[in-house]
């Protein structure tokens, strides 16, 4: 059932009430509900007037209680300047209140309501009918400063969530409102993004956002991703490069054709993932859960029973103002239980912690596998487009007499360009990016295994591939005479050794399973420095590999391609996937590397670690303050202090409750300095910063 | 049988039925479903409060349930229960029966 993003309260799917937005469907339990969500800059002003009242009107009872206690008619006047405070602005507790008791369910509202209307008109019944109780006093101040406490904790709150959330509100913020599009005669219009449509044609002059994923149509640029995927270095973007929203065009003008846009569009994906993180589940939350389920009513028993305690031990004992300690042990043990903080101290953390991950290029699609996360043992890792590039490179042009390299590859791309195949594919794009002529090619035929043969300004092309002694390539035969050969290399991805030496160093075993030949695996695996190979593997092999180590008691981390590897990312304790450019939401794992960057990996595992110990920290001190005040609240300090301490009682629980949810979400802000500092523990600077290209990062 | 508990593999997860539970069942089906509760503060970021339900009868609904056939006996569960037991590896739930009914003890959701 949908929750109403104000309130929080589920409304069926069949309300009247809801919006679309964004390409999202949002429900609300109330027309209220909906315009606060509707314009929340309203909202925020309308706290901030709410503060001022309850503040200045706070002050002056305050002043009546303590100070001008023999002004005539005092009783009357506080009450009069607490009702603005209690049902203005308090006016949301009590709102709140009636939702969840219509709802049948508790909620702090319906605390802070109790507990502030029960002072309230407690006070009210002994100003207007002074002779019931002769000697009794008036709590207007505890009724008035309750209010103004927890809804100054309130504000508070929001502003550090607002901080906590800043990645994610960072990521709408820069999306341009209105974009250029090319029309079909030339001409440039101005147009809302909501009416930009898939196929458009889109201008991104300097400076621009990119607002759309798609690919580049014309012109050249650097773009800054670095909001997307952490990569702080720009890319050259051109012709036929794919394109993605929320990156900052740099320097030149590109037209863009749209592959993508608004829900659909990375930058949507990725926003709403840090969202719904604090929806996710660790296994220490089932506290959390079983305290939140049945706090309320203990709260108002545990409140009621220390009420009637104080009232049938005073009165055996001979005590004045019986009813006035009841009342007062009532309000403050309903006051001061928050159960706020018990269901904040999960979801706040999970939201942090995606929303550091996401700055640094790590999308957590499943915040619940970072309990795995700290828990792993081994990692294994894909080889090819994991930790090698996914395409090989050209290393050697090797032409026969009479010809030059650029006649070798503008013979080979042209039958090549018939093929798929990942070399066929390497060697297009090298002949593209000289800008070279490849003539079309006629009765072209591909005999997998072995190559390509077709018929090129009447001459005969047959192309072979090889691939032996680490080394993959082509040779060339124009008319049946050989013309000459490219080779080809699968080069290490920059962080590749730096990262497995990282994770050796935390204490993980670290494994490989590739497709590729025992001698070619073994090969590559000396390089980077893993020694334990799984060699010659289909793609269903893979995953019955992962079930081996989980069934010898391992926490597997498998680390491969989001697309072809999705069986053993699933199988996997936890599936890392390196990201492939496409539909994120489509894409397998628990975690996405947006820019592919393997040392992204150790820290995957610090960010879980970190949280895992982070979301315990605040369940604990959430339940452990619970457990510890409510009794305080109860008097169970009385023989100690004394009576005289209920006077203060209501004002320390309100402010106790206050700052309890802020304290919640202070701690868990601190998580992401925590995060960096133990990242560093492991990756010290230098192996952070991508190592240069030796000719030994090449890897056959 | 049915003075001895059984254990039913659910992925790398377990569950102990115990005897009386397994008495209960009577050789029924049994469901196990999520129930969601309000969280208890007053804004979007208060977690749901997920409960299982147990019930063995043929009168709950089993559309989009998983099975599970061992011993003779056929569970059928959420999709997030299923998942929760296997990915959190849980092989220390039991199910029991109580007064009111059947409980899932140990259990804990996880994403």
């Amino acid at each position: 059932m949908p929750t109403d993003p104000v309130c929080g309260m589920f409304v069926p799917e069949s309300s009247d009430l809801h919006i679309d937005k964004e390409g999202q469907r949002y429900y609300f339990c109330s027309r209220g509900c909906m315009d606060k969500f509707l314009s929340p800059s309203a909202e925020e002003g309308k706290l901030k007037r709410k503060l001022t009242v309850a503040w200045s009107l706070a002050v002056v009872v305050i002043l009546l209680q303590y100070i001008f206690v023999s002004l005539p008619y005092r009783d009357y006047i506080e009450m009069i300047l607490s009702i603005p405070v209690l049902f203005y602005s308090g006016s949301g507790f009590f709102q709140g209140a009636y939702h969840t008791l219509r709802a049948r369910t508790g909620n702090m509202d319906l605390l802070v309501a109790l507990g502030t209307s029960t002072a309230f008109f407690f006070s009210a019944f002994i100003t207007l009918f002074p002779s019931t109780f002769p000697k009794a006093g008036v709590y207007f101040d505890a009724a008035v400063f309750i209010i103004t406490l927890i809804l100054t904790g309130g504000y508070i709150e929001s502003r550090t969530k607002a901080r906590a959330n800043s990645a994610a509100a960072r990521l709408k913020e820069i999306i341009p409102e209105n974009v250029h599009v090319i029309s079909g005669d030339g001409s440039i219009l101005e147009r809302k993004l909501e009416d930009v449509r898939q196929g458009d044609m889109v201008l991104c002059r300097p400076g621009d956002i990119i607002p759309v994923d798609g690919h580049v149509l014309d012109g050249t640029s650097e773009v800054d991703q670095s909001l997307i995927t952490g990569e702080q270095i720009p890319v050259i973007k051109a012709k036929g490069d794919a394109v993605t929203s929320g990156t900052s065009n740099l320097n030149g003008t590109i037209t863009i054709g749209v592959d993508r846009v608004g829900s659909e569009s990375t930058l949507n994906q990725v926003y709403q993932l840090i969202q719904s993180a604090s929806m996710g589940r660790v296994k220490v939350q089932r506290i959390a859960d079983i305290f939140s389920s049945i706090f309320i009513p203990i709260v108002i028993t545990a409140a009621l029973a220390s009420a009637v305690f104080w009232y049938l031990y005073l009165t055996v004992t001979g005590q004045p103002l019986v009813i006035e300690y009841a009342v007062l042990a009532f309000v403050s043990v309903v006051v001061i239980a928050c159960p706020c903080a018990i269901g904040l101290a999960g979801p706040i953390t999970l939201l942090i912690s995606s929303s550091t991950s996401s700055e640094n290029g790590i999308l957590l699609k499943n915040t619940g596998s970072l309990e795995r996360l700290s828990r792993a043992t081994i990692v294994l890792f894909d080889k090819t487009g994991t930790l090698t590039l996914p395409d090989p490179q050209i290393t050697e042009i090797i032409a026969a007499p009479g010809l030059d390299e650029n006649d070798v590859l503008s013979m080979a791309g042209s039958i090549e360009r018939m093929s798929n195949h990942p070399i066929a594919r390497a060697i297009v794009r090298e002949a593209e990016r000289r800008g070279l002529n490849m003539p079309k090619a006629a009765e072209t035929v591909e005999t997998p295994g072995v190559g390509v043969s077709g018929i090129v300004d009447g001459k005969r092309i047959d192309i072979s591939r090889y691939s032996a002694g680490g080394t993959s390539g082509v040779s060339v035969k124009i008319g049946g005479k050989d013309a000459g050969s490219i080779a080809l290399s699968y080069e290490l991805r920059d962080s590749a050794r730096t990262s497995i030496a990282t994770l050796k160093r935390m204490g993980l075993k670290v494994s490989m399973i590739t497709g590729d030949t025992s001698q070619e695996a073994h090969r590559i695996a000396g390089m980077i420095g893993i020694d334990d190979v799984h060699s010659e593997c289909m793609p269903q092999d893979k995953a019955k590999i992962v079930s081996g180590y989980q069934e010898a008691g391992e926490y597997v981390i498998f680390v491969g391609d989001g697309i072809n590897d999705s069986i053993s990312l699933e199988t996997a304790d936890a599936g890392i996937a390196m990201g492939s450019g496409l539909d994120i939401a489509r894409e397998s794992g628990d975690i996405i590397l947006l820019n592919n960057d393997l040392s992204n990996i150790p820290l995957s595992i610090v960010i879980g670690r970190n949280t895992i110990s982070k979301v315990k920290q605040n369940i604990g001190w959430a339940v452990g303050y619970n457990s510890a005040l409510i009794p305080i609240a109860g008097g169970i300090l009385v023989p100690v202090f004394g009576l005289s301490m209920f006077s203060i009682l209501p004002f320390l629980a309100a402010l106790a409750m206050g700052m309890s949810s802020t304290s919640v979400v202070l701690n868990s802000m601190r998580l992401r300095k925590k995060i960096m500092r133990s990242a560093g523990e492991y990756m010290p600077r230098q192996a952070m910063i991508p190592v240069k290209k030796t000719s030994a990062d090449r890897v056959g | 049988m049915l003075d001895q508990a059984i254990t039913v593999r659910i992925g790398k997860g377990a569950i102990r039925i115990e005897p009386k539970a397994l008495l209960r069942i009577d050789g029924r089906d049994v469901v196990i479903k999520v129930e969601e509760i309000k969280g208890p503060c007053n804004d979007e970021s208060c977690q749901v409060i997920k409960k299982v339900v147990v019930d063995a009868g043929n009168h709950s609904p089993r559309e989009g349930l998983q099975s599970i056939r061992c011993n003779g006996l056929t569970i059928y569960m959420d999709a997030q229960v299923f998942r929760s037991i296997d990915m959190g590896r849980q092989d220390r739930i039991a199910l029991e029966a109580t007064r009111n009914g059947l409980i899932l003890k140990g259990f804990s959701f996880v994403s």
